[in-house]
């Protein structure tokens, strides 16, 4: 018993780290009405900003540093508070409030950005010697119920309860806080009654990132510092703000530390019990307790009132003409011929990147559910295939074809939840699920290549290989099937059913009225959309020969839902933009080899992305095809204008007419 | 023809009864008003009928029982309905709005789904626009149109589908007295074709001027039903819910 104790107090550090996370992000989501990806990477931040002043006596900026040794702890951590305050503050004016009106995913895929933004900051600012982050509660041994409990997880434990007790009563009591949650309710009406929504943003925005910081300083002995891990902690944050329904910090706080607990105490089965799987059990629970919240709270997760209601980008009317498709296909072609060597890969990759925003497009763009997680359909078949031909020694065209059928059965699965949850609770439901999947199913070893990775070897058909990263033969292959697909996509949007999506996606309740089986459209989306992803992990297997945990992160889904976001994810088109646009694509290595980013790409595309969602928040392929409609009615209309007599069409000729008068 | 019965139907929210053992008909070709205060639980016994809340007692579509029935089941076996927020498609333009509403011909399997999607110039969608009286309106969005438009639009929608019968949730809501006596009109012809009526409606006059029968609900319950003249004449509706706005609305019958 007094072991079990050890354990749960042990896992009370990160425990304590998810309540304050979950606190931020309930504080964001009420007032600014942003789901916050980019809380862990934050803390990441200035914990590490903190680690370096205390290890180095060097306070580093985004740009430059100043040197201060020797300062007192507290001196320290309040200056690393002092750059979470700024940084929030410019999140905030930089990125959300002109995005404020937005979507919601539109906000979420921003602040994936940000996240980008803060790894790669981080990677780029701190070297590794500040990755120890030194005591800072005294963490001397004191004996409870026969336990030998280190005091530092208690005294988290309390600072935690304390900071979200001070948070309650300051939403509670005070008249700021009170109209933080007026604003929550309903923006519009808080704006009428005197509030600044704007300014009531701003303030939870630092709050949130300050609250981050400093559990992420204080708990950093405990959890450890890397720029990847510990940003992924937002996710068990989501959780956990999911059972406080997004609202309440007690049940926010009291879930994330129970949380902890949990997996100290599954820690310790673990040990006891050596037929439990040893990886990512802990890591899959946030998952198991998002579903349990979303299980008992059921449809009682509140939905914010925002002034504007604000939609996905329209879906276009028309297709695009054959000639452009042609056209499309043409250049692709040639391309993948006259490329050669790392710019034969890079297109490779970008053509089964296009593949996955392909799959985007379809559920999230056609059909308007959130799926942030759909590289954990495309590993799905990546390590069935990987299996089915290194174990089972399935041929070519079988083995990579049951692989998507495995997807698209885990696609029809995931889609059950998604048949009463919407919108971005969804989206947060499909992270905990790609990350509790990573971490349990593809980092096994009983079932993946593990740590090693998982061989796919090369794929031949009637004796003839079909290569792979840089081969044209592959190459060729691999945009064989995307074309076809992307047609089967353009074809889908005219059918009857992709016109049920559409429907789906603008009102589920009228389109019931209407007679659409609204389920067995989702269902069908959630399916054909895995199946496109499982697809692109099948090509990826053969591309690379090897597939890794890596390669299927919740933070690659993120990013491609970024991408396809920002290039236009309602289009086909989009998804092509978004192919090149996607990290290893054609534009990446281009830019990369040409203006020698070297260590600074992931920087500068973080901040290209973040400029490109503030600035074309409707996608750039929509704004390609309004501009290229306006250069077209220019032309045209400057072609009219010598000759008017060729008159046709009243109205220009008129409007020409009216002009030269 | 078909008629809808509801009998013996309730719907409980929590604690509260919105609808209270209520049973009525609304008979086959015929123009059926449904009356009541606010909070009487007009719409509540909509969403019941058409299956958008769960309840408990019968709902009968032509005699057969549809309460177990998904709401999309009901809507394709004719029980269409519109919704007092219209709940327009936004972003699809008016003609592809009617066009959602298209019932697939034949039989129907999976794969029928990947047939053509109904086309927004078809002649069904042009046929119902114009019943309504908003032919030229297919190209325009949702966004583009005034109130009693949009209203006019989800009415259209309902009509492609070639309801057995029709459900209206207040769409005579934003429309000018003229533009509702208009209303009245096109009821009366969509009736008279053959199809069942049932309208739910705060515009006293478009109710007792057109309806072939009326049932008055208050507090969840059934207080009366009669031709709109005994439900004018009957003390217990005047008490309850007509009250002081009775001569207002008999002027209205009047003009």
């Amino acid at each position: 018993m007094g072991d079990f104790l050890q354990f749960a107090i042990l896992g009370l550090g990160a425990g304590t780290v998810y309540a304050a996370l979950g606190t931020g992000v309930v504080l964001t989501y009420q007032a600014a009405g942003v789901v916050n990806v980019a809380l862990g990477a934050l803390a990441m931040y200035v914990t590490f900003t903190y680690a370096f002043l205390e290890n180095e006596g060097r306070l580093v900026l985004p740009v430059g540093g100043i040197r201060m040794a020797g300062l007192p702890v507290v001196v320290e951590i309040l200056l690393a508070l002092a750059v979470a305050a700024v940084l929030g503050l410019l999140a905030y004016a930089l990125v959300f409030r002109p995005l404020r009106t937005a979507s919601g995913l539109l906000k979420l895929v921003a602040t994936v950005g940000v996240t980008v933004l803060l790894q790669a900051l981080a990677v780029l600012r701190f070297s590794t010697s500040a990755s120890t982050v030194p005591t800072i509660l005294p963490d001397k041994p004191v004996q409870v119920a026969g336990a030998t409990i280190p005091r530092d997880r208690l005294y988290l434990a309390a600072i935690v309860i304390v900071v979200a007790a001070l948070l309650w009563a300051f939403t509670r009591f005070t008249r700021t806080g009170v109209a933080m949650r007026a604003v929550a309710e309903d923006e519009r009406a808080a704006t009428l009654l005197g509030h600044s929504p704007e300014r009531l943003s701003a303030l939870a925005w630092i709050c949130a990132c300050v609250v981050a910081g400093l559990f992420g300083i204080l708990a950093g002995p405990v959890t450890g510092l890397d720029p990847v891990t510990n940003s992924l902690f937002v996710v068990p944050a989501l959780a956990v703000a999911l059972v406080g329904r997004l609202r309440s910090f007690g049940a926010t706080v009291t879930a994330g530390i129970v949380l902890g607990m949990l997996q100290g105490v599954l820690l310790k089965l673990q040990q006891d019990w050596s037929w439990l799987p040893q990886v990512g059990l802990r890591e899959a629970l946030p998952f198991v307790v998002i579903v349990v919240a979303l299980v008992v709270l059921g449809a009682r997760l509140p939905t914010r009132g925002t002034a504007e209601e604000a939609r996905l980008p329209k879906v276009p009317r028309t297709p695009p003409r054959p000639l452009s498709v042609t056209a499309a296909v043409v250049v692709a072609v040639i391309l993948t011929i006259v490329l050669t060597g790392p710019y034969r890969t890079a297109l490779t990759t970008s053509i089964v990147a296009t593949l996955v925003c392909l799959s985007i497009v379809v559920l999230t763009g056609m059909l308007g559910q959130i799926s942030l997680a759909q590289m954990t359909f495309a590993g799905a078949a990546g390590f069935v295939l990987s299996n089915l031909t290194t174990r089972a020694h399935i041929p070519f065209p079988v083995a990579p074809l049951l692989a998507i059928v495995v997807a698209v059965a885990v696609g029809v699965l995931v889609a059950i939840p998604a048949l009463r949850i919407r919108g971005v609770t969804l989206g947060v439901v499909t992270l905990g699920l790609g990350m509790a999947v990573n971490e349990f199913v593809f980092k096994n070893p009983d079932w993946t290549g593990g740590l090693g990775g998982s061989r796919v070897p090369e794929a031949s058909l009637f004796g003839l290989g079909l290569g792979g990263s840089g081969d044209l033969s592959f190459a060729l292959f691999a945009l064989a099937v995307v074309t076809v697909l992307a047609l089967a996509v353009l074809w889908l949007r005219r059918t009857r059913l992709g016109g049920q999506m559409l429907v789906v996606r603008a009102n589920e309740r009228a389109a019931a009225a209407a007679g659409v089986n609204v389920a067995g459209v989702k269902l069908a989306g959630f399916g054909i959309a895995a199946g496109l992803a499982g697809t692109a992990g099948t090509l990826l297997g053969y591309q690379q020969q090897s597939l890794s945990f890596q390669d299927f992160d919740v933070f690659v889904s993120l990013t491609y839902v970024a991408v396809v976001y920002l290039a236009g994810i309602s289009r086909v088109s989009g998804a092509v933009i978004a192919g090149v646009l996607a990290p290893g694509g054609l534009l990446f290595y281009a830019l990369d080899k040409w203006i020698h980013l070297g260590k600074y790409s992931a920087l500068v595309s973080a901040i290209g992305l973040i400029a490109a969602l503030v600035t074309t928040p409707g996608g750039v392929a929509g704004r390609l095809e309004e501009q290229a409609q306006w250069l077209g009615k220019r032309l045209r209309s400057g072609g009219t204008r010598p000759g008017a007599a060729s008159g046709n069409g009243n109205e220009e000729g008129a409007h020409v007419v009216a002009g030269s008068s | 023809m078909s008629s809808l019965e509801v009998r013996e139907l309730s719907v409980t929210f929590g604690g509260v009864r919105a609808v209270d053992t209520v049973t009525l008909k609304a008979e086959a070709g015929k123009l059926t008003g449904l009356i009541g205060p606010n909070g009487a639980g007009k719409t509540t016994l909509l969403d019941a009928c058409t299956g958008f809340v769960p309840s408990r007692g019968e709902v009968r579509l032509a005699g057969e029982r549809i309460d177990r029935s998904p709401a999309y089941r009901r809507a394709r076996r004719g029980l269409i309905r519109t919704f007092q927020t219209l709940d327009l498609f936004d972003d699809l333009t008016v003609g592809d709005n009617v066009a959602a509403g298209t019932p697939p011909e034949g039989r129907r399997r999976w794969w029928h789904q990947l047939r053509s999607m109904p086309s927004a110039t078809s002649a069904a969608v042009r046929e119902a626009l114009e019943a309504v009286g908003l032919d030229g309106c297919a190209a325009l969005f949702p966004g583009q149109l005034s109130q009693g438009q949009r209203s006019l639009v989800s009415l259209a929608r309902a009509l492609v589908a070639r309801p057995d019968v029709l459900l209206l949730d207040e769409p005579a809501a934003g429309l000018d007295s003229h533009e509702s006596d208009e209303l009245g009109e096109r009821l009366a012809a969509i009736r008279d074709k053959g199809t069942t009526i049932l309208l739910v409606e705060h515009d006293m006059g478009l109710v007792l001027g057109h309806c072939d029968h009326v049932h008055v609900l208050d507090g969840g319950r059934m207080l009366a039903s009669g031709t709109p003249g005994q439900i004018r004449e009957n003390p217990v509706v005047r008490a309850a819910y007509l009250g002081e706005a009775t001569e207002a609305a008999e002027e209205g019958i009047a003009r």
